[in-house]
């Protein structure tokens, strides 16, 4: 190929990269453009996922642009994604006199009360941007903070009411009732009171202090008052934006007409991870040490005293925009005893849905089914004993103010039992009238 | 005939689908996606104050205020981004995304950056009108010395910006290219294009765009006040083992 031909073609390529190269920059602005105008309504929109498609399409047509740089860290943030601090941390190294990246670190850094940092970023956008949108903005943030560390450490909640159990005594469907026992269902009032203390707060975690108190007082079958007390301590460690550690021992003491039914301690400890937008999922374990005691009424109650473990995984999910909030879990369990006949595996399926109506009215739907297979025959020579308890409750929450609530629930449970003095029917009626400080 | 009968109802039935595009009077054509200040949409009749997310229908005036801007996106992917005491009217818009559309906007004062959507897309001002696809533009609607005028310029495009006049006296068309700009005032012919100094190109973009304020700044919550953390009156559920069935049968023995 001679020098002339050479030269023509490599014209011709350079005049095709130039011209190609060209009509990519005319279209990569325009369609950048648009990208951030897709984004900045998807985020108004609170659809945060497309944002970020949109915000990191943007950044694909604009490398290293502020904008598009600044737009994904505050549409990673909104979503809860970790990811958005390293975005945001960019964007305000690229324009560090920019108020709105330090803003949008600091409440990054609030939402997951983080409130030291999330100080450091506020005061500084005030020194950056003084009587300003974005200082005022970050005097509303501190002002929060200061509130929440100022807030009081302790709440304490008071429910009064009355029940209708349709089997108080577990009694089987068809079986007489036992001797003593006058009739199997009977109305109740009850009392519970739960209060907490929070003796530690700090962005990296919490431990606090609670007690749980449950009186019921039967109209009839008054050997059937149940008096539970509960104490616990509780802690969380912010291990990371999307990891929290959380722990609770419990000591629990339960009394049946007045004599000592069982006492109780527990260890409790969760991985809680946070996947953004509302999602988090529970990894849990709990050991239990269980002591029951024989009385009048449960002479062979100390043969149940044992170990009892249980893994799980609760997985929450919110819906419809965060005005309601499903859950979904998977526990195996298991229960060793002083007798095989109370020794179990159990698995266990849990959903439940909670929502907000109008008016200031919660809904609460759950059902469980619970299957459990014992390693002993309540009757020699009888098949091994297999449960399968479904349970399923509804109750209706109506907010009469901030501090007081009235609730009506319905509870049913149905154990299904080869062995018939284990098959049992129940469903409880309450209303409650609840109180909180 | 059945056969054609089903064709023609299946037809029908796609190019209704295949509409679901195509804006009709009461069907939005965009929504206000960012706004700093105030604004307000003009629509058959009456005025109200704008909001983030609100629809944009076709024949909406939108007018920003003093110290004030607003953004726009349209189903067609266009973007309208107003300065201050600016207006526009959607003087029509027929989108459909198989076959595109038309789109017409009037500025009636003020200025305005337009990014083109995949729709035939024109701006009409009192003195120009401006006809484009897939490119960025500038404009500016004024009086200057007490002359009506209309400054466009071009931005980024690979293809041609035309600009004719709504005067039927006025035959004038002028082509812009990537980085040219026009003055055009009132019943003037048309000046030659020329080039865009990059500081114009910067004051219509700083005029504009909204940068720190376009997303909407959460106010702070007080976690755990929220309806769904409520906890429910709480009952301890007591699985009692089965109760001592036996009954006792008292004997009399009478010995005689």
């Amino acid at each position: 190929m001679g020098w002339g031909k050479l030269n023509r073609l490599s014209v011709l390529v350079i005049g095709a990269a130039l011209f190609f190269s060209s009509s990519f920059a005319h279209a990569t602005e325009a369609t950048y453009e648009q990208h951030i105008a897709k984004g900045i309504a998807s985020v108004e929109g609170d659809n945060y996922s497309v944002a970020i498609d949109e915000f990191s399409a943007a950044l694909r047509e604009k490398p290293g642009d502020f904008r598009a740089t600044l737009y994904l860290g505050i549409a990673q943030s909104r979503s809860g994604a970790a990811e958005a601090e390293a975005t945001l941390k960019r964007a305000r190294s690229m324009r560090p006199d920019d108020p709105r990246a330090g803003l949008e670190l600091g409440i990054f850094n609030f939402n997951r009360s983080f409130y030291n940092v999330a100080t450091y970023y506020f005061d500084d956008v005030k020194r950056i941007a003084p009587n300003s949108e974005f200082s005022r903005k970050a005097d509303d943030y501190l002002a929060a903070i200061s509130e929440s560390k100022a807030a009081k450490r302790w709440l304490l909640r008071i429910a009064v009411g009355g029940q209708y159990d349709s089997n108080v005594v577990l009694n089987t469907a068809e079986g007489p009732l036992p001797q003593g026992i006058s009739n199997k269902s009977d109305w109740r009032a009850v009392v519970t009171l739960n209060g907490r203390y929070d003796f530690v707060r700090a962005g990296e975690g919490s431990a606090s202090i609670g007690y749980n108190f449950y009186q019921s007082l039967h109209a009839k079958l008054s050997d059937f008052n149940v008096s539970q007390h509960i104490l616990d301590l509780s802690g969380t460690y912010h291990i990371s934006p999307t990891f929290d550690l959380q722990g609770t021992y419990a000591f629990e003491y339960t009394f049946v007409g007045g004599d000592g039914y069982d006492y109780a301690h527990s260890l409790m400890p969760s991985l809680v991870v946070t996947e953004g937008k509302g999602f988090s999922t529970t990894v849990s374990y709990m050991y239990r040490r269980n002591h029951y005691m024989n009385s009048d009424l449960f002479f062979d109650n100390s043969d149940r005293s044992g170990s009892y473990n249980q893994t799980g995984v609760v997985q929450n999910i919110p819906l419809y925009g965060n005005i309601a909030l499903a859950k979904l879990g998977y526990f195996r369990d298991n229960d060793g005893t002083r007798q095989a006949v109370w020794d179990y595996n159990g698995q266990r399926v849990i959903a439940a849905l909670q929502f907000a109506l109008p008016q200031r009215i919660l809904i609460d739907l759950s059902a469980e089914y619970y299957r459990k297979h014992y390693k002993g025959a309540f009757v020699d020579g009888g098949p091994l004993r297999r449960d399968l308890v479904r349970t399923a409750s509804i109750s209706v929450t109506k907010l009469l103010s901030e501090r007081y609530s009235i609730t009506a629930g319905e509870f049913y449970t149905r154990n299904k039992s080869n062995t018939p003095e284990f098959d049992y029917t129940r469903a409880v009626t309450s209303l409650f009238l609840t109180a909180r400080f | 005939m059945k056969i054609v009968h089903l064709t023609l109802l299946v037809f029908v039935a796609c190019w209704s689908a295949g509409l679901s595009g195509v804006a009709h009077a009461k069907d939005e054509v965009g929504s206000l996606i960012a706004l700093r200040g105030k604004a307000v949409i003009e629509r058959t009749g009456t005025t109200t104050a704008a909001k983030v997310k609100e629809g944009i229908l076709f024949n909406d005036a939108l007018a920003t205020r003093e110290a004030s801007r607003a953004k726009v996106l349209f189903i067609d992917d266009s973007v309208l981004s107003m300065a201050e005491n600016s207006k526009v009217v959607i003087k029509e818009f027929l989108y459909s995304r198989e076959k595109g559309g038309k789109s017409i906007f009037n500025l009636l004062d003020g200025k305005m950056k337009a990014v083109v959507g995949r729709t035939n897309f024109e701006v009409h001002t009192p003195t120009a009108v401006a006809a484009a696809r897939g490119t960025t533009i500038y404009f500016e609607e004024g009086i200057k010395d007490g002359k009506r005028y209309t400054l466009i310029i071009c931005g980024e495009t690979d293809k041609e910006l035309v600009i004719t006049s709504p005067d039927p006296k006025i035959k004038d068309t002028a082509v812009l290219t990537t980085g040219m700009m026009i003055i055009i005032f009132e019943g003037e012919p048309f000046p030659l294009p020329m080039p865009a100094p990059a500081s114009e190109i910067e004051r219509l973009e700083s005029l504009t765009e909204i940068t720190d304020f376009a997303l909407s700044i959460p106010g702070p919550f007080a976690p755990g006040t929220g309806w769904l953390s409520l906890e429910l009156p709480y009952a301890p559920t007591i699985d009692q083992p089965p109760l001592n069935k036996t009954t006792p049968v008292t004997i009399d023995l009478i010995f005689k």
